[in-house]
């Protein structure tokens, strides 16, 4: 991608954050000879890519865009000072020196060398980072999943669709084989007219406790204020920023959507292309208290239903021991189950027959982010884009809020509001802390 | 006051004004230090009872917001409990929180989910009083509500000099989206705003609102002025991108003004719209623009060509399959191999036998282009070529599971070349029936030649799982396994596990009770990772009665994995703990046998849980799997749960465990009152 006026843009940058008081750690500018070490990719092909918010997932997908030889790293945004020099270590050691460094992603966006941001925040993060980035005009691959509410979901696919950037959700289950090929079996009709989806997903309670407070750190070594971002204030504790904020409602969806984005998002895409919303939604296991750890195995989840009859079944237990993120298709002329492993076992002979090997693990993102790459060239919209996840997140959301209330839920597809049930409809959304807004 | 202000102060005093002054001073002194630690220590303790707190009702949950010795934990949770069940009565309560700096949110949590007019009403006044974030995020509720009469309202509120207030105004005028809004909008596009992208952003939200509402030419208008506004790049393309929504394929000679312009921003969206814009005749003017434009964007316009998916366009790409470019080339290949039919096959098999750059692409498009007439092509061109060709395209006959040519590839298997023996190794796996597996079963367990070994290992694995009839493909499988090496046996039980079913099943099991420590190590490992419980006789077995603990060991937490993870009935699935319980000699297998009763929750698996409270080493996994069950069980059998749970309490039993006990034993017990 070629770097317009990046000269004097970043001179100008520059002297916007002298006065913003902005926490950079390095030069802004990389110059052109040192831009990949091998020089294989043209300056004006490259993407110059930032992140977001890198802890151990965000590495992994890092370091799948380390691959790509397209892809030139310029810059890291994180809350905490130990994860942005980490990382700046990380991407000069094979870039070379120039990392930038921030702790407020907002000095970062408006580069207008940075093409493309990763975020891999904590989930309350996720929407907000991405709209953040869409309207300063990038292209974005977020990590699943990409919504905490129904409002959230509608807003991401109503930016990216105003603003037309590419979006790769982390979903990238939709970029393996084993699960590419499963769903191939619904879409060419090999499984009959199907009769059920069914999707591997985990407890679904969540807590409304808080932790102690703590004394809180510097800013510059942790920003809580920013950590926190559009949720609502609580006192800081350690915990949360190291991976504890799973199972905090505050900061959390749940654990149907914490597979689900997964695979309710795989099992929409086999059973209906992606193109419909199931209009009933029945809860169970919903006599479970609400953990306050998280525990994904008992049967806790939903079971929801679309205007044909077709059955998409949320549990998490019952599988074959295929891997995590299990998914299974059911159809009149059969059934074919799959996870993380790559196995497949199919319900007879004849599908058999269709079985290939796959030997890459479903939590691998490398292909995923080749799609996004590809998408980022040809503007062709990925293959986990705003809208198709917007709907299975819709999903996943309303089966969280039928289980939480206890009760089934009728659903307008169209207007994506709940039928007669005025709580269920308060429950769509959250409201966000300012100055945060979708 | 330092120590030796305060010393000094100590030696001049005098009397018992003095003394008074003194003890003032400690006092103040201790209160600073106090202050100070207290502020540090950010003294909110852990608040647990969020549980209780959800479950007031909405007049108990005002009642808490107006208490003045209610912590703000619990003033925030009523807040958020309200959001749901919150009627005009909380709204001033809620109301009375919005100026606190960490209550905020929690009041307009629970505003913005009350349904009535009175909340808007409270929102615009707090306009008028609150400042800074507090006024943020009550600008950004009124948005969020969608309040129409507040559009007055946020035109003064645009104007604010504080720049976060002015833009939380625009981004409320954008998602109100009505025609008020949109002319509001479109006067400070015109003006000299310091916020004026956030103007430009909420301007591209009102004109989706009005797209929503039927508004259609009120929405153009609006993304046309912030197309000509004075704002960054990528708003100006956001307008564009609405206006070509709008105005659907009507906008083709737009479009083409795109697909023309040097600025990559724009061309990208041209791209992008290319695809999705209906119409012969576009498909047509976009061909006829496509030589002007630089071979690279002729590369990615071809590309958007393809998925328009418009027959007309199909001579563009055989033609573009030519070109000295390499972009074009590709380009034209890629669309070929994805879009293509049959006729598109001789193109496609040129290019994977002769040009590298484009040569897988061209291989994957192979693989999947529709028609046994590709399959002919395929096999047409085998005779006669080159054995590096010959590789190619025995490997494009497997992946396609071309059937007609098994005869050809069958033959291949013992061809002078070594690649090419490999490649029809490998096809061979996608299409070797049932009586070709002893070809592939005597290469992959022949020796002398570890390369071909390894690819036929490979191809019998694939072919293997693609057998329809799985039991005579393991009857084959386990007939190879006499005679054979170790490390053959080996790979063979491994096989027989991918492939299950019955036969297999016998054949892992007769494994088990080899006297070759190679083999039986293999079987065991195998039949421990069984997928499906008719392992689980055999399992028993070999924990009843094998000499080895190793493998005892193994078939037990195979046979305990059975019972926790696959599908069973409740009374098998006791049963099975019931005997892994009694077998078990080592706490390690009675910990992970205990994880199975949470699987079958009732009455009974309660009580068999707590039993085991006080087996030596098993109180907290006993207690643990006694919560679990009690979770599920609480609604249903409340004094099953209040009885059972007061002996896991009792055990005192710490951590989350403990926690948890006493929470579900509160609460069973007040349910079965």
């Amino acid at each position: 991608m070629a770097r317009k006026n990046s000269t004097f843009t970043r001179r100008r940058f520059l002297a916007t954050a002298a006065q913003a008081g902005a926490a950079l750690a390095a030069p802004l500018f990389i110059p052109g000879a040192t831009l990949g070490k091998d020089g294989a990719v043209p300056a004006n092909e490259r993407v110059a890519l930032a992140a977001i918010g890198i802890g151990g997932r965000g590495t992994h997908d890092l370091d799948c865009f380390f691959q790509e030889p397209v892809v030139q790293f310029v810059a890291i945004a994180d809350i905490r000072k130990d994860r942005r020099e980490s990382v700046k270590q990380r991407g000069e050691k094979k870039y070379g020196p120039g990392v930038a460094t921030y702790r407020d992603f907002r000095e970062m966006l408006p580069r207008q060398d940075i093409d493309a941001v990763l975020i891999a925040t904590g989930d309350r993060w996720h929407t907000m980072a991405s709209i953040c980035a869409a309207k300063a005009g990038k292209d974005i691959y977020c990590e699943k999943p990409c919504s905490v509410s129904i409002v959230e979901s509608q807003a991401l696919a109503d930016t990216m669709r105003r603003y037309g950037n590419i979006y790769q959700a982390g979903t990238q289950r939709r970029s393996i084989a084993n699960f590419l090929f499963a769903a191939d079996l619904c879409h060419s009709g090999k499984l009959g007219k199907l009769t059920a989806v069914h999707a591997n997903t985990l407890h679904p309670g969540t807590g409304h406790d808080w932790l102690p407070g703590q004394p809180l750190p510097p800013k510059d070594e942790v920003d809580w204020d920013l950590w926190l971002g559009p949720t609502p204030w609580r006192p800081y504790n350690k915990a949360y920023i190291d991976g504890g904020w799973r199972n905090h409602w505050d900061f959390h969806g749940g654990g149907i959507l914490e597979w689900g984005a997964h695979t309710v998002d795989l099992c929409n895409w086999a059973g209906t292309n992606d193109e419909r919303l199931p209009v009933l939604y029945e809860p169970t296991g919903i006599n479970a208290t609400i953990p306050t750890t998280w525990d994904g195995t008992n049967d806790a989840g939903c079971v929801a239903t679309y205007a044909d009859g077709l059955k998409l079944v949320m549990r998490s237990t019952g599988w074959m021991g295929l891997g995590t993120c299990a998914a299974r298709y059911e159809g009149e002329d059969g059934w074919v189950e799959t996870g993380d492993t790559g196995r497949l076992e199919f319900s007879s002979g004849r599908l058999r027959a269709e079985q290939k090997q796959f030997t890459e693990a479903g939590t691998s993102a490398v292909s995923h982010i080749k799609n996004f790459l590809e998408s980022v060239k040809t503007r062709k919209p990925a293959r986990s884009n705003a809208e198709v996840v917007a709907r299975s997140h819709i999903i996943c959301h309303a089966a969280y809020i039928a289980w939480q209330l206890g009760r089934p839920l009728k659903l307008d597809p169209v207007k994506v509001e709940f039928i007669g049930d005025e709580e269920a409809n308060r429950m769509r959304s959250r409201a966000l802390r300012a100055p945060w807004r979708i | 006051m330092t120590n030796a202000e305060y010393q000094m102060l100590n030696n001049q005093s005098k009397g018992y004004l003095m003394h008074a002054t003194r003890y003032a001073l400690c006092l103040l002194m201790a209160v600073l230090a106090a202050g100070a630690t207290l502020a540090q220590a950010q003294t909110f303790p852990a608040q647990t009872n969020s549980k209780e707190i959800l479950a007031r009702t909405p007049a108990q949950l005002v009642e808490t917001l107006r208490n003045p010795g209610a912590s703000v934990f619990e003033k925030a949770k009523a807040c958020q409990r309200l959001a749901v069940v919150g009627t005009k009565d909380a709204i001033p309560a809620l109301v009375a929180l919005l100026p606190d700096e960490k209550l905020n949110i929690y009041a307009r949590f629970g505003l913005e989910g009350i349904p009535d007019p009175a909340v808007d009403e409270a929102f615009r006044d707090a306009t008028r009083t609150l400042h800074g974030r507090q006024l943020v995020g009550v600008i950004d509720s009124i948005g969020q509500r969608k309040d129409a009469q507040a559009v007055g309202l946020l035109k003064e509120l645009l104007g604010n000099s504080h720049a976060k207030v002015a833009s939380a105004a625009a981004g409320a005028l954008g998602r109100i989206g009505n025609t008020e809004a949109a002319a509001v909008l479109k006067e400070a596009l015109a003006g000299n705003s310091p916020v004026k992208k956030c103007i430009a952003d909420g301007s591209l939200a009102c004109a989706d609102g009005l797209e929503a509402a039927g508004n259609k030419a009120e929405a153009v208008a609006l993304q046309e002025a912030v197309a000509k506004a004075d704002v960054p790049k990528y708003l100006k393309v956001a307008a564009l991108r609405g206006q070509f929504r709008l105005q659907q394929g009507e906008a083709r000679d737009l479009l083409l003004a795109q697909i023309g312009c040097p600025d990559k921003a724009f061309f990208n969206v041209g791209l992008a719209v290319a695809r999705q814009m209906p119409g012969a005749d576009v498909t047509a003017a976009l061909a006829e623009a496509l030589p002007k434009l630089s071979p690279e964007r002729q590369a990615l316009l071809l590309r958007a060509l393809g998925d328009r998916k418009d027959a007309a366009a199909a001579s563009l790409f055989l033609a573009a399959s030519k070109s000295d470019s390499p972009a074009i080339r590709e380009a034209a290949i890629v669309v070929l191999a994805k879009h293509g039919d049959a006729s598109a096959a001789a193109v496609l098999l040129d290019a994977a036998l002769a040009d590298a750059a484009v040569a897988p692409t061209a291989k994957e498009g192979l693989t999947n282009l529709p028609g046994q007439e590709v399959d002919a092509a395929i096999l047409a061109r085998l005779a006669g070529a080159d054995p590096k060709a010959k590789a190619v395209l025995i490997e494009l006959l497997g992946a396609r599971r071309a059937v007609a040519a098994t005869a050809a590839v069958r033959a291949a298997l013992s061809d002078s070349d070594q690649p090419v023996r490999l490649a029809a190794i490998a096809a061979f796996g996608w299409l070797a029936g049932q009586q070709d597996l002893d070809v592939l079963i005597g290469k992959a367990l022949a020796a002398g030649n570890p390369a071909e070994t390894s690819a036929a290992q490979t191809a019998l694995r694939m072919a293997a799982l693609r057998m329809s009839e799985r039991d005579a493909c393991a009857a084959k499988l386990a007939g190879s396994l006499t005679g054979a090496s170790a490390a053959n046996q080996k790979y063979l039980l491994e096989l027989l596990g991918r492939v299950s079913g019955q036969k297999a099943l016998e054949a892992v099991v007769a494994g088990v009770k080899s006297t070759d420590p190679a083999v039986k190590d293999a079987s065991a490992r195998v039949l421990g990772e069984w997928l499906s419980a008719d392992a689980a006789p055999a399992l028993l077995e070999i924990i009843k009665s094998d000499a080895d603990v190793k493998y005892r060991t193994r078939a037990l937490r195979g046979y305990i994995r059975i019972a926790r993870q696959l599908k069973l009935a409740p009374e098998t699935r006791l049963a099975m703990f019931r005997t892994a319980m009694e077998l078990a000699q080592r706490n390690e297998e009675k910990k992970i046998a205990l994880e199975i009763l949470p699987r079958i929750p009732s009455a009974a698996t309660l009580g068999v849980a707590v039993s085991y409270l006080g087996a030596p080493g098993l109180k907290a996994p006993a207690a643990d799997a006694a919560v679990k069950i009690s979770g599920k069980l609480v609604g249903r059998d409340p004094k099953a749960v209040a009885t059972d749970l007061q002996k896991v309490v009792d055990a005192k039993v710490g951590g989350d465990t403990g926690a948890k006990a006493k929470q579900l034993l509160g609460q069973a017990k007040a349910a079965a009152k």
